[in-house]
């Protein structure tokens, strides 16, 4: 760490969760505004850059992988449904589907029928949109793992972060446990073949985790869970008001939102301004818990440069959008290439370098030891639970084979 | 500092009190062993300490519990939190987070201690149980041992004035169970901490306590006072103590210094009766037809080699102990023998079959296994629903399985849950339903985790007639005092080869490590358990 | 026969905070049934945005509202478990039939446990589940509020004999299953169809602008023609997984509610009268 200030020489440190997800949430935000393909392209490319760059060595990284396997397989939705309900729309005519005879009262709607690269095009941008924001929010899971953004909760619903962090490391073990049952009842001489080897496994892994449960409740009991901060009536009072003024506003701001004929302060101002009582009323209410926080990460410098760049991406695109229109929007009719606009791309631009800039993640020491019997997988993340799950719903049970690769052992 | 004032506890569900008029004090800086049968009261006893009985666990507490001056019954756990750390049976089940570090200060963070103070805190604790290469690790990628290190450290890191641990050992092999007693001594020697412990593998821990709690159990009195008073007439007591009223000494040894001490004429008398043993191995029962054969068999996970090349054959009547540290690959051979994994190489045989390709009905009625936790193999309603599907799935004539669960374990209630048993009698179901087909050879995994000697004893009689009646038995465990009572032959396992294989006195005997108490007291004579003592005393010329 | 274990009470504030949220969620979901044409957003592609956003944020209120008086170590537990087996389930389903087990352990964990137990289990599954599987987009805030519903009704359901709740609980999970899908596919509505502020792009999307009779026209056909496949084959694999795993997994809650002890009393009394000699040394 020396104090050069150069590109390189930051000190490898974890970013605060906050800064990469509002860096993605920048980037998704910028997505959802245009359906120029390219701009969307350059969109996913920053995030792979960046994920490449950034992204540590935890199981999470696969998260961006499963990102992209959801966002291709809503796109193909996307195309599906709109060759299939898509409205005719004038142009080279590519296929022609035999046309569902439609229902009287429907009448007006049109199901097959002759399908047009203009339809097929607007179905493809429209969906290729939704696939971004997809990909950004992968990118962000990968980025900055959200057990750790769970540590960042805000007290009020500490609780729940507790629960939500519990179900994430609980549920790779639940699978090595069906696996081991799965075994016993080979050994009990029960077939595991076929439905009612499946939910034969029910009863023993719920009971096993259910106990479980207790013991980890009476760790976190014996260990001072609970213990409540004493808060003063004042300022419990000021809690609910909030809470109370933030649900009021976002009500009136969303009767506002849908009745088009009311003024323009009571809705998206409104609206806003319930969003800001609510949330301070909840930060309020973390007062009651008594805890403090063992190395909170911190906000410094870095994390500001991240979280800007991302938003800075957003600006451009939204900025465009409001002076030129056509330029964020491709155009089917005429179906011509879309141009690239200059604003957009020093937007992203700046994202990008936001990511190179951050510090590198510290190299995460997770080597196992030279265990034989790895009754606790060593990286059950997504990677080998989803292979496993994979398998199940393939042939209804797993395999030798897929156990071996994924890993887990008995 | 720990004051039990005339306690009773029932439980909201039951008629009976656990326990009854217990009236117990502590003083600081002790460490205090609690020792009794299976379910006899000494987890309640524990749990009282902390308060999780009644706060946690729902009841009636009669009379008071009082810690360093606070009530329990006006502090719940998380207000004792601060003075009173407590280590549970499971130190797995109660991490709550990710990161040994993580781990260790998640007591401090409920507690709003200042980040600071948590900092050094947990640097200390790291150093003060040698976890600080771990620090950044998950917990789920650690051992056994390491596992419980980091449980007790973040039961530590409040800096309580009392520590509570339920079976801290059970889990582990003899040199991570050193690990974890020795820091528990530094403890008490250098932090002046009370300690208070419940243990069923006495041999390992009687001799550094101060004082012995005796739970009979039943509601009956206990019986409070120091190790070798209470060990001398307890029920429950380690090798050493039982050599010693087999040999009539006068005082009570406790630990292998001191019974090597007093053994000194014992080993001049019995020095003649060395040949006799000799004889025992002639006389055991002859090894008949090869009942498995394992030739050349390498198995292993993913592209990982656990077992390089085992060439093994267990015959009939033999009862085979397979030893080794956590992690040589004991409980994968014992998967590879019963077909639940697939070697790469090599070939496996159970009765001229390859037990990885036959039906689990053929499979249960050649081959049969226990597996280390034995409730995976329990799925019924009730203990008897358990034994009449056994019944069904074998073909058997039906009351088979409760025949045999009644002559092994006779005190299970047929409409309990196989859940809510204790451990003994878990295992005990678990051995009646696997021996219910009655197969030609058996395999046990860890069959003495949790036990207490009673059951101990139940489970080598069951052992023992087994093998009379010609079956073989191939037991996975690092209980060396359980193989030097019941197996013929013993496998020492390393680094997934067998680097030794022997009958049992030449194998257990010729290493520190694995050697029973009563080898490694009278050494260099090979006597392995009480029994050989016993016989050989009554066999000699002047015996009386 | 067995009484309910409460694990997360609901108070009088929470139950007002519940509905008020509820009610608000609900326009959430129906947006476009019920914006008016002349309303400034309607025609904007900004709609399903503004609640993608405002969803989380009523969701936490509820939460913070049913945690106020401190949530059970062992209620908190017991949900990271349920929840876990939710996410874990979550894999298997899915795909192309729509069947979705994790409902089961939404619907009986409710029912095992209240109403307040429920709705936090389907939030908290549903976000664990999407956060293990990587299938985190828009729509999670609306999952989320739809999952949490399900659970909260299932634990309204009246309790019955043990042969009668089966029944009562499948046909409350095929009822669920439906209106889960139905209320995912009116908010999905109108990113599955287009929100191009161009003229329509399919005659079944979402028409900004237009009176809602005819909009409610064009879901309900968009709804039968897409999602109604998928809705019934949910529903019928959650009543078939009720009817046969239902007993097993009722049999495990309630014991695990029993050995949790919930509403078990706990009592500080004088020592037991004594009976004959005195205590030990």
């Amino acid at each position: 760490m020396n104090g050069r200030g150069g590109l390189r020489c930051r000190a490898s440190r974890l970013l605060h969760a906050g800064a990469w997800w509002l860096w993605a949430l920048g980037l998704a935000a910028a997505a959802s505004r245009s359906t120029n393909p390219l701009i969307l392209g350059l969109i996913v490319a920053v995030t792979a850059v960046a994920v490449t760059l950034r992204a540590g060595d935890t199981p999470w990284v696969a998260a961006y992988g499963a990102a992209f396997r959801l966002a291709a397989f809503v796109l193909l939705i996307r195309v599906a449904f709109g060759i299939l309900f898509g409205f005719p729309i004038p142009g080279t005519g590519v296929l022609t589907l035999p046309e569902i005879p439609v229902p009287e009262w429907a009448a007006g709607v049109r199901i097959g029928g002759e399908v047009t690269i203009e339809q097929i095009a607007l179905a493809f941008y429209d969906g290729l949109r939704l696939a971004t924001i997809i990909i950004c929010l992968g990118a962000a899971n990968a980025l900055s793992s959200p057990t750790r953004l769970l540590k960042s909760v805000p007290g009020a619903l500490y609780e729940l972060g507790v629960a939500v962090v519990v179900a994430m490391s609980l549920a790779p073990q639940l699978i090595l446990d069906a696996a081991r049952v799965r075994d016993a009842r080979r050994l009990r001489g029960r077939s595991t073949r076929g439905a009612a080897g499946v939910v034969g496994l029910v009863g023993p892994v719920l009971d096993g985790s259910l106990r479980r449960s207790l013991d980890l409740a009476a760790a976190m009991d014996t260990r001072g869970y609970g213990r409540t901060a004493h808060v003063p009536a004042a300022v419990r009072r000021l809690t609910s008001g909030l809470v109370l003024a933030g649900v009021v506003g976002i009500t009136i701001g969303i009767y506002g939102l849908f009745d088009g004929s009311s003024s323009p302060w009571i809705g998206l101002p409104m609206l806003g301004a319930g969003m800001l009582l609510g949330g301070g009323g909840l930060l309020l209410g973390g007062r009651r818990t008594a805890r403090s926080r063992y190395r909170p990460d911190a906000w410094r410098a870095a994390e500001w440069w991240v979280a800007l760049g991302g938003w800075a991406a957003a600006a451009s695109v939204w900025f465009v959008t409001t002076s030129d229109p056509a330029q964020v929007e491709a155009s089917v009719t005429p179906l011509t290439w879309p141009a690239l606009p200059w604003l957009p791309v020093i937007g992203l631009a700046v994202a990008a370098l936001a990511a190179v800039v951050a510090p590198a993640p510290p190299p995460t020491m997770d080597i196992a030891p030279d265990d034989d019997e790895p009754t606790r997988s060593h990286r059950t993340g997504i990677n080998s639970s989803a292979t496993i799950t994979k398998s199940v719903k393939d042939n209804g049970q797993v395999t030798e084979a897929d156990r071996r690769t994924a890993g887990v052992g008995a | 500092m720990i004051v039990f004032d005339d306690v009773s506890v029932v439980y909201a569900d039951a008629s009976e009190p656990v326990l009854k008029h217990v009236s117990l004090a502590i003083p600081e800086g002790e460490l205090c062993l609690v020792v009794g049968p299976s379910g006899s009261g000494k987890t309640t006893l524990l749990r009282l300490v902390n308060g999780l009985v009644p706060h946690f666990s729902g009841g009636t507490l009669h009379g008071r519990v009082t810690v360093d001056g606070r009530d329990t019954r006006t502090h719940p756990p998380r207000e004792l939190a601060d003075i009173v750390g407590f280590v549970g049976q499971d130190p797995s089940a109660g991490f709550v987070t990710d990161t040994v570090e993580d781990e260790l200060a998640y007591a401090m963070e409920s507690m709003g201690i200042a980040p600071d103070v948590m900092r050094r805190r947990v640097e200390e604790t790291l150093d003060l149980l040698a976890l600080a290469p771990l620090r950044r690790r998950a917990l789920r990628t650690l051992s056994g041992g390491e596992q419980q290190r980091v449980a007790i450290g973040s039961a530590m890191t409040t800096h309580p004035r009392v520590l509570v641990l339920d079976e801290p050992t059970s889990a582990l092999d003899p040199s991570a169970a050193d690990e974890v007693l020795s820091g528990l001594q530094r403890l008490v020697h250098d932090l002046g901490m009370t300690v208070l412990l419940a243990e069923h593998r006495l041999e390992r821990v009687v001799q550094y306590a101060d004082r012995v709690v005796l739970v009979p159990g039943d509601g009956a009195p206990l019986i409070v006072g120091e190790p070798a008073t209470v060990m001398r007439n307890a029920p429950v007591a380690p090798p050493v103590v039982e050599l010693a009223r087999v040999a009539g000494w006068s005082h009570t040894p406790l630990s292998i210094r001191d019974a090597r001490r007093a053994a000194v004429d014992l080993r001049t008398a019995l020095a003649s009766s060395v040949p006799l043993l000799d004889a025992d191995q002639d006389s055991a029962p002859p090894i008949g037809d090869s009942l498995l054969t394992l030739r050349d068999v390498r198995v292993g996970y993913g592209r990982r080699e656990v077992l390089h090349g085992i060439d093994l054959s267990i015959s009939t009547g033999e009862v085979v102990a397979v030893m080794g540290r956590n992690g040589a690959g004991k409980s994968t051979l014992l998967s590879t023998m019963v077909g639940l994994r697939v070697p790469f190489a090599g070939e496996v045989c159970v009765l001229d079959a390859d037990p990885a390709s036959l039906k689990p009905k053929d499979l249960v009625a050649r081959i049969g296994l226990v597996p280390q936790q034995a409730a995976d193999l329990l799925y019924a309603e009730s203990v008897g629903e358990e034994c009449r599907q056994t019944d069904e799935d074998s073909g058997l004539e039906s009351g088979t399985t409760a025949a045999m669960l009644r002559s092994i374990a006779p005190w299970v209630v047929d409409s309990t849950h196989p859940g809510d048993l204790s451990e003994g009698s878990r295992l005990a179901l678990a051995l009646a339903v696997v021996l219910a087909p009655d197969p030609p050879v058996l395999l046990l995994d860890e069959p003495t985790r949790g036990l207490d000697y009673t059951a101990k004893r139940h489970l080598v009689d069951v052992i023992a007639a087994a093998s009379a009646r010609g079956r073989a038995v191939v037991i996975a465990t690092h209980d060396v005092e359980l193989a030097a009572e019941v197996a013929t032959r013993t496998l020492v396992l390393a680094d997934g080869e067998i680097v030794s294989d022997g009958p049992t006195r030449r194998i257990v005997t010729s290493s520190p490590m694995f050697a029973p108490q009563i080898a490694k007291t009278l050494a260099p004579l090979p006597f392995l358990t009480v029994g050989d003592v016993r016989r050989a005393l009554a066999s000699l010329p002047d015996a009386g | 026969m067995s009484a309910r274990s409460t694990a997360i009470p609901v108070g009088r504030r929470s139950l007002v905070a519940l509905v008020v949220v509820s009610l608000v969620g609900m326009a959430a979901f129906s947006w476009p049934l019920v914006m008016t044409p002349s309303a400034g957003i309607a025609h904007g592609a900004d709609a399903p945005w503004i609640f993608a956003a405002v969803l989380p944020l009523l969701i936490a209120v509820i939460a913070a509202e049913l945690a106020d008086g401190g949530i059970d170590a062992k209620s908190v537990a017991m949900l990271g478990v349920l929840a876990a087996v939710g996410a874990a389930l979550r894999p298997l389903g899915g795909g192309a039939t729509g069947f979705q087990p994790m409902f089961v352990v939404i619907i009986l964990g409710g029912y095992a446990f209240g109403a307040g137990f429920g709705f936090v289990l389907g939030a908290v599954t549903m976000l664990a589940s999407a956060l293990l599987t990587g299938g985190v987009g828009p729509w999670l805030p609306f999952q989320m509020f739809a999952g949490a519903w399900v659970g909260m009704a299932a634990g309204l359901l009246p309790h019955l004999v043990v042969r009668g709740r089966l029944w009562l609980l499948a046909a409350y999970g095929f009822v669920s299953s439906l209106a889960f899908g139905l209320l995912m596919n009116l908010s999905f509505w109108p990113w599955a169809l287009g929100l191009s502020s161009e003229s329509a792009s399919s005659p079944l999307a979402y028409v900004a602008g237009a009176p809602w009779q005819e909009n409610l026209r064009t879901f309900a056909t968009f709804h039968l023609a897409t999602s109604m496949g998928w809705d019934v084959t949910r529903g019928i694999g959650t009543v078939v997984l009720v009817l046969v795993a239902g007993r097993a997994v009722l049999g495990a809650l309630h014991r695990a509610g029993r050995r949790a002890a919930f509403d078990a009393p706990r009592e500080f009394v004088p020592p037991l009268p004594r009976i004959g000699a005195g205590s030990a040394p």
